[in-house]
């Protein structure tokens, strides 16, 4: 009976998303048939690239002056518009590059490559042209925030690491989870609920050395997006937020390298042609050594401790020709801790193999092979009791999707995805001379997710439309085990599933839509509605990230988590758009939330679906940013303010609850000064109001312990957060002669040493059971930083 | 597993070199009183006491107030016996050594005739727990260790594991007929997940601690001749959850590691606090050698 349902759900959904596509083509049709036929325009079309290096630019606009209208390069550097034949006036335009004037005239359809060259003044020194397409304002896209890596480094940084999600950190409507941490929450969300990609892979942990640093080394960094709620129907997967990080591709006119000296890391990207203008190969590696401190300032005992990671991003291309375009990319880390009773080590490993592909100057294709890896393993070595534990994490991917660059006003894309998913939990064994411990397995769990979509970004005068619909489903496969709970959460029976069983499904629609109307030349009225789904959830109830991370899967005890999100904003540019605003407005509405149910057991336990807690969610705020590049002073200014509910039966007797990445006011100010001809001062400070947290409201004496009483949970605030970051860079001499050019970084974290705490504890006192003394733990006062950067 | 997580993020942060530590003013809200149930009952032949006190404010920094001149009683699903307030040690209610527990029953603290919440009415409270089997203790050994600074003897475990139950375990350790592990947040918790139904031969169950992470010298120096007893305590999975949410509460709070804090269970019904702990235990006892001193 209920795999009928399912079927006629699935069937239901599918007729849906057809109707859909033939809706949109039905509009499309008809629109045209109004204005003009599409089949008297010639379509210009081709790649936009940096001249130096080739590397291709992603988001650069392709400017019609006597239209007054263009279109920008999408994710691999394809543009294509379609126009009347005619002489045109063409401006290229790319932040940070020289614009490219043209006059073409287009009779027939054309191909034509545009090669932009740097602007050897800083970025900040770019007179932004008043005539320019401005994305900010008449994209119907709103909630998304793009950075480049020149924009990632001008901001100083923990012990002189640039961070990209350090950075996205500081934008509005994103929060770091706690101190120094990698993770991080968007609009309320938890950080499970990002979806972090590299090259289209799937990244599950995204920090090192328990979160302090992000996988990302900036050097092999292009260019990176972030969506927040407002995600296009290509992607989904994830409730909050899409963090899309595109590497670069390499340079393949000359070789060159570049890389720094650090406090606590070294880095190394050298990249160049194989076969110059066809293939080119980009290869980025970073290591840290604070472990060579570690014979100073350790004890006898943890002389011998190792704690270091790495990273090395690699990446391959090769054009085939015009119309064929393949890349390789793939990226490993590692992080080690050993001390001399137990290890830790863990990492991400992920390859990406591409093929871009152009039918025909409307019709681009991308097809991708993805394979992500995540694994840990804990190792205690007792000559006796020893054990290690070891969980796994596999995805096999493939996605194809597809830009079908109809006429001027609609761009139609589509394709779809399945991914094969493989956890392993956890695998735990005694270890050590007798190994008296048993092997104690949580069973593996394998899912097939699928996706289709089909959106379009259509322009319709003043207006600007973007919308889309998005299938997506999860099917569990066996081999697996499910637990039957009663009402007591308590484990009855098991169902144990032959391997290639399809024994769970769950199938449903994704619509997004999003709008802009354009109120004048310079400001614009935008909204979006999108409903996100996500099969995919993390067993963590910790409020920072760890690299034990258990990820499981959507199942018959465990729904799909959905979001449905409403925004509106307001946009305007000031000053020849050197000054950009917004303001934006959200609520968040998320079913199937999952909360853990007091001191969880979520290690190595078969039965973890038992500890989980299942209500719902909410969040609502308001998001203003100014954000301006002047010629000497660029930067931003953000504000944010949201409130972020749960309302889970079991859990706070069922009152609703602030979610603890809830932080009423977020102010972050970024500023970046030229000094001189070769000095550039960056400074930021941040302030959060303190996280929510639970605290005591009596005591207890039992067994000889002083126990604390809590009352509702998360009613109280931890101290409020502030820090101020300052650096300074200093250029080397410009000389053309020599190619090497390095420069110095000076950086210090948190420069006037506030003690914010990081975790508050209760200790009894050595010498008075009775009397109790709150502690703070606070890092990061005060974290001077020198780094050396160079380039040849 | 808790400690190695610790001290791994301390090893972390001790190379980072940026963490430290200090006393914070916070202001705690009160909230209102409550019964709070400590108490132990057992196999052995001996006095069992159950204490009842109220919950305080958090910085109080004083002993809970007693709860006096209850009605306290202990049913076994057959007799119902009435306890008596110590007179000297007002909010002690005592099981005299005649009564003791036996395996598969169920005992029942009922305490009446309080009103903790000063509404001018009593309440009432009751509290319950099942007396599990326990199999013995076949020998005691001990091992030097030294890791992370602390100088400590584990205490290592034989016996046979019964393989058809899921089991509980506590244990805590005495020296020289002392108990050396007073607290509840010492007690060491353990289900029998990693050797149901072996032969446990060896296992670190509890330690001796000679020299603390600090590198503070207790008083619990090993010398020729001492006794080392080891007490295991056939417990239930509520009173094991307990425990560990004991020494969740109670420990260090590591954000990496530590869920968010919560309040730990409890057995007492309308709205009571503690837990009343029934239990069959085992000891057995090793003494000191001088071949067992020569490893430290």
């Amino acid at each position: 009976m209920k795999i009928i349902e399912l079927h006629l759900k699935m069937k239901c959904a599918k007729n849906t998303l057809l109707l859909f596509i033939s809706l949109i083509v039905f509009i499309n049709v008809d629109a045209n048939q109004v204005l003009s036929s599409d089949k008297d325009l010639v379509v210009l079309s081709g790649d936009i690239k940096d001249g130096g290096s080739g590397e291709l630019l992603i988001g650069a606009t392709v400017y019609f002056k006597d239209l007054n209208t263009g279109t920008i390069s999408n994710l691999y550097g394809f543009y294509s518009y379609s126009v009347k034949p005619g002489i045109y006036q063409i401006d290229i335009i790319y932040i940070g590059y020289k614009t490219v004037s043209k006059t073409l005239e287009i009779r027939s359809d054309i191909t034509m490559d545009i090669e932009l060259f740097e602007d050897s003044r800083d970025i900040e020194e770019v007179v932004v042209t008043s005539k320019r397409v401005d994305a900010h304002v008449r994209d119907a896209q709103m909630s998304v925030q793009k950075l480049q890596n020149k924009d990632i480094k001008a901001v100083p940084a923990l012990m002189g690491e640039v961070d990209v999600i350090k950075v996205l950190q500081l934008m509005p409507g994103v929060q770091a989870t706690s101190e120094g941490s990698s993770g991080f929450s968007v609009r309320g969300g938890n950080p499970d609920q990002n979806l972090i990609l590299l090259d289209e892979a799937t990244v599950y942990n995204a920090g090192h050395m328990l979160g302090f640093f992000s996988v990302f080394n900036n050097d092999a960094i292009k260019d990176v997006q972030l969506y927040k709620g407002d995600i296009p129907a290509t992607y989904g997967g994830r409730l909050s937020s899409l963090v899309d990080v595109r590497m670069n591709d390499g340079n393949n006119k000359k070789w060159e390298g570049n890389g720094g000296i650090g406090l606590i890391s070294s880095r190394l990207t050298l990249q160049g042609p194989i076969v110059k203008d066809k293939t080119s190969i980009i290869m980025s590696a970073r290591r840290t050594y604070a472990d060579i401190f570690l014979p100073i300032i350790a004890d006898e005992e943890n002389k011998d401790s190792k704690i270091y990671f790495y990273d090395i991003n690699a990446k391959i291309k090769h054009v085939i020709n015009n119309n064929n375009r393949v890349y390789f990319s793939f990226y490993t880390g590692r992080d080690i801790f050993k001390e001399t009773r137990s290890s830790i080590d863990y990492g991400n490993q992920t390859f990406t193999l591409r093929w871009n592909h152009v039918y025909n100057p409307k019709l681009f294709s991308n097809v991708t092979l993805i394979n992500s890896n995540y694994d840990y393993s804990l190792e205690a070595n007792d000559e006796t009791s020893g054990f290690r534990w070891d969980s796994k994490l596999k995805d096999f991917s493939l996605k194809m999707d597809f830009n079908y660059y109809m006429n001027p006003n609609n761009t139609i894309s589509f394709g779809g995805q399945t991914i094969y998913h493989t956890m392993k939990p956890g695998t735990a064994m005694g270890t050590g001379e007798t190994a008296l411990l048993d092997t104690v397995v949580v069973p593996d769990a394998n899912a097939l997710e699928h996706a289709l979509y089909v959106g379009n970004a259509q322009s319709i005068g003043r207006w600007n439309l973007r919308y889309g619909l998005r299938f997506s489903g999860l099917q569990n496969i066996g081999e697996g085990t499910v637990f039957q709970f009663d009402e007591n959460y308590e484990g009855l029976s098991k169902n144990v599933y032959d391997s290639g069983d399809v024994f769970n499904s769950y199938w449903g629609l994704e619509p997004r839509f999003g709008l802009s109307y354009m109120l004048n030349n310079s400001s614009s009225l935008k909204g979006s509605y999108a409903r996100t789904r996500q099969y995919l959830h993390l067993a963590s109830n910790s409020t920072s990230g760890t690299p034990l991370d258990v990820w499981f899967m959507s199942s018959p005890n465990i729904e799909p988590q959905i979001s449905d999100q409403f925004s509106v904003g307001y946009f305007k540019n000031l000053s020849n758009n050197s000054i950009e605003t917004s303001v934006e407005v959200f609520y968040k509405d998320m079913q199937n939330t999952i909360d853990f149910k007091d001191h969880p057991d979520l290690l190595l336990n078969d039965k973890m679906e038992g500890e989980l807690r299942i209500g719902k969610s909410w969040s609502y705020g308001a998001e203003f940013l100014l954000k301006f590049k002047k010629e000497k002073f660029n930067g931003w200014i953000s504000y944010t303010w949201s409130k972020s509910w749960r309302k889970i039966p079991e859990i706070n007797d069922g009152n609703k609850y602030l979610s603890p990445y809830s932080h009423d006011n977020d102010i972050s100010i970024v500023l970046n000064r030229k000094m001189g001809k070769r000095g550039r001062l960056g400074m930021n400070w941040i302030y959060t109001s303190g996280a929510p947290m639970t605290a005591p409201t009596g005591r207890m004496f039992v067994g000889g312990d002083v126990i604390p009483i809590y009352s509702s949970r998360n009613e109280e605030r931890m101290p409020n957060y502030h820090r101020m970051d300052i650096s300074y860079t200093l250029q080397g001499k410009k000389n053309k002669n020599r190619r090497w050019q390095g420069e110095w970084n000076f950086a210090v974290y948190n420069a006037y040493g506030r003690k914010n705490a990081w975790s508050i504890f209760y200790e009894q006192d050595d010498d008075n059971p009775y009397e109790i003394k709150a502690q703070k733990t606070y890092l990061f006062q005060f974290v001077p930083s020198v780094t050396y950067n160079f380039k040849f | 597993m808790n400690n190695i997580f610790y001290r791994i993020s301390l090893l972390i942060l001790v190379v980072m070199f940026w963490s430290c530590t200090e006393e914070i003013d916070m202001d705690f809200k009160s909230g209102k009183p409550q019964l709070v149930v400590d108490g132990v009952f057992t196999d052995q032949v001996q006095n069992h006491f159950i204490s009842l006190s109220s919950t305080a404010e958090f910085l109080s920094n004083v002993p809970n107030p007693p709860v006096v001149n209850a009605n306290v009683s202990l049913n076994d699903g057959q007799n119902n016996i009435q306890l008596s307030e110590l007179s000297g040690l007002p909010g002690t209610y005592l099981i005299p050594s005649l009564y003791h527990g036996i395996y598969g029953k169920t005992y029942t603290l009922s305490v009446s005739g309080v009103d903790i919440d000063n509404n001018g009415q009593d309440e009432s409270y009751k509290a319950s727990n099942t007396l599990n089997l326990i199999s013995d203790i076949d020998s005691v050994g001990l091992k030097w260790s030294t890791t992370q600074g602390q100088k400590q003897w584990q205490v290592l475990l034989y016996t046979k594991e019964p393989e058809q139950t899921d089991d509980y375990y506590a244990f805590t350790v005495y020296l020289n007929n002392e108990l050396i592990t007073p607290k509840l947040s010492e007690t060491v918790a353990v289900d029998d997940r990693y050797f149901n139904g072996n032969d446990v031969s060896g296992v670190w169950v509890q330690s001796v601690i000679e020299e603390d992470n600090d590198g503070e010298v207790t008083d619990h120096v090993l010398k020729e001749g001492d006794w080392v007893k080891l007490e295991m305590q056939s417990i239930n999975k509520d009173y094991h959850d307990f425990i560990k949410a004991v020494d969740e509460e109670t420990g260090i709070k590591v954000p990496l590691f530590s869920g968010p804090p919560a309040n730990v269970p409890t057995n007492v019904s309308n709205n009571g606090r503690g837990f009343f702990r029934v239990y069959s235990l085992v000891r057995d006892s090793i003494q000191v050698t001088k071949e067992i001193l020569e490893e430290r």
